[in-house]
């Protein structure tokens, strides 16, 4: 996306919450909170190239990180933010040791969803901290003293989270680092080859697609504001592989279009229950028998201030 | 006399069970150019493998400069400079032909820009070609690229496994004329070779390898009919 593009997409938005009612806006907070989300498992999956499905398992670690602070310290939700990311960083550098031990394809995809079900596991059985199956109530966040006790409120936390983390995501794959991903992601011995430290560079890529995902987390935590296991389930991987899988892979674009249209969609035909999903499986298959490289290349195609080419920049 | 550039020594190595190197040993002097040949199976290929660290070597050594290299990963002898230019190519094919260079000068920051130029000007047919992927290029463009992709990094050694394997005529005496180019440049290389003219016609020196060690050493000058004897009976 080209940059002018960029700081125009947010600041379009911000009168956005005038023309919607709360529950309209409780679903583009969900979109939001699912940019990250999307953004996380693209960095993998799209601009890496390595099947690893324990994207749940970062979500749910920045959600309870935020919640448990919350609930069990006492502290402010913003202060939460940067733990929830630490943590998902640290759920994504552990993830990351099968592939480090050159675990690929279905095998990783496997190891990894085993790491996700295992967090789950984890929120059920550790009650004293997450309440269990029950799950735990999120109180009202604050903001530097600013409660933000409504949609609306939360909204602008969310955009400035969101921008921030597109703008430094953005300028990783602008970089060295990004050129690195997709040397691996074409051909992972050429580029040991190359000299460049191919282990390094993918410890950091889970590492910070699981933080960037631990900040999702941490939005989802007041947005829902109250947290249940049931909600990092399979269901829930699903959803965000489609994210990524709707708007295209290696793609920051794709991760944003995709958190928007997983999130609306469903919502839209709401209340014909049934048709919601049936709707929602049609347009995942037509997206990747008609556009395998997902949305934004259709975007791309309609104007060049789409097109994303980190690895020339 | 100084000390060789790369001296390997009781080399051992293999794949799993399978040991292929039972012992080698080599001096291989700066500027020179060397031809590795024997039958299939005599462990060429894992020779050059062991020296670019893409197989581990169980027992020996090898010393660059005298700094020894047995047991490091891939991406540090190339640091060292160690490059190989391998039978797979080992290209990005999803990238362009100037991406790929790019990529092979990533332990040169900064010096990119430069050692690109002067890859174009001894490949001048690259130079054309630097918009276009990798993937749709043709075998023996391919092999440009990866020579051109290995000369980025300016390394001390150059390993060529099998340059002319599996291209068409025409392109195999474009490929002995790029390797003649390097060996005027005086660029340093070990040469696996199946096309024995090719070979000879650079080699200032022959080792052949049987059974996984260095069974025969000679000049360059060696007689052909000779050599096949050696490699074969």
């Amino acid at each position: 996306m080209s940059r002018r593009l960029f700081w125009l997409l947010p600041l379009a938005l911000l009168p956005v919450p005038l023309l919607l009612n709360p529950y309209q806006q409780y679903v583009l907070n969900t979109a939001l909170l699912y940019v990250p989300v999307g953004i996380g498992f693209n960095l993998v999956v799209g601009n890496l190239g390595l099947l690893a499905f324990s994207n749940v398992a970062y979500f749910g670690l920045g959600a309870y990180t935020s919640g448990v602070m919350m609930v069990q310290l006492g502290m402010p939700w913003w202060l939460t933010v940067i733990p929830a990311a630490l943590v998902g960083g640290i759920g994504g550098a552990i993830a990351s040791i099968p592939a480090l031990r050159g675990v690929r394809l279905f095998y990783l995809a496997i190891m990894t969803l085993a790491f996700g079900e295992l967090m789950r596991w984890t929120y059920i059985r550790w009650e004293a901290l997450t309440g269990g199956s029950m799950g735990m109530a999120v109180p009202t966040a604050t903001l530097f003293g600013w409660a933000l006790d409504t949609d609306r409120r939360r909204f602008y936390a969310f955009l400035a989270l969101v921008v921030l983390l597109v703008a430094i995501t953005d300028r990783l794959l602008r970089s060295r680092f990004g050129r690195a991903f997709l040397a691996i992601k074409d051909n992972e011995i050429a580029a040991a080859a190359m000299g460049i430290p191919t282990d390094r560079y993918i410890v950091l890529a889970f590492a910070w697609g699981g933080a960037v995902v631990g900040v999702g987390g941490a939005m989802f935590a007041i947005s829902v504001g109250h947290l249940t296991p049931v909600s990092f389930d399979l269901t829930e991987l699903i959803r965000q592989f489609a994210i990524i899988m709707v708007g295209g892979l290696a793609s920051l674009t794709g991760a944003i279009i995709g958190a928007v249209i997983v999130t609306v969609a469903p919502q839209v035909f709401i209340s014909f229950p049934g048709f919601d999903e049936l709707v929602f499986g049609l347009l995942i298959v037509l997206v990747i028998l008609f556009l395998p490289r997902g949305l934004a290349s259709l975007l791309a195609r309609v104007h060049p201030a789409f097109v994303e080419r980190y690895y020339r920049g | 006399m100084p000390d060789a550039l790369l001296i390997a020594r009781g080399v051992e190595a293999g794949y799993g069970s399978r040991q292929v190197l039972f012992g080698v040993d080599f001096d291989i002097n700066e500027g020179e150019a060397v031809a590795l040949l024997g039958a299939n199976g005599s462990g060429k290929s894992t020779l050059l493998n062991a020296l670019s660290g893409f197989v581990r070597p169980r027992r020996g050594s090898i010393r660059l400069d005298g700094m020894e290299l047995a047991g490091l990963p891939p991406h540090r002898t190339f640091r060292r400079g160690i490059v190989q230019v391998s039978q797979a190519r080992d290209l990005f094919p999803e990238m362009s032909v100037d991406e790929n260079l790019r990529l092979g000068a990533w332990t040169k920051r900064g010096d990119a820009a430069r050692l690109r130029d002067r890859v174009y000007a001894s490949f001048p047919r690259l130079f054309e070609r630097r918009g276009q992927m990798v993937r749709l290029m043709s075998g023996g463009e391919q092999q440009m690229v990866a020579i051109g992709r290995a000369l980025m990094s300016e390394p001390r050694v150059l390993l060529l496994d099998e340059p002319s394997g599996g291209l068409a005529p025409a392109f195999v005496s474009e490929i002995a004329a790029i390797v003649a180019a390097l060996k005027r440049q005086r660029v340093t290389m070990v040469m696996v070779e199946q096309n024995l003219r090719l070979a000879l016609s650079v080699a200032d020196r022959i080792l052949v390898l049987r059974d996984g060690a260095v069974a025969e050493q000679r000049g360059g000058n060696a007689d052909e009919e000779e050599i096949v004897r050696q490699i074969y009976l």
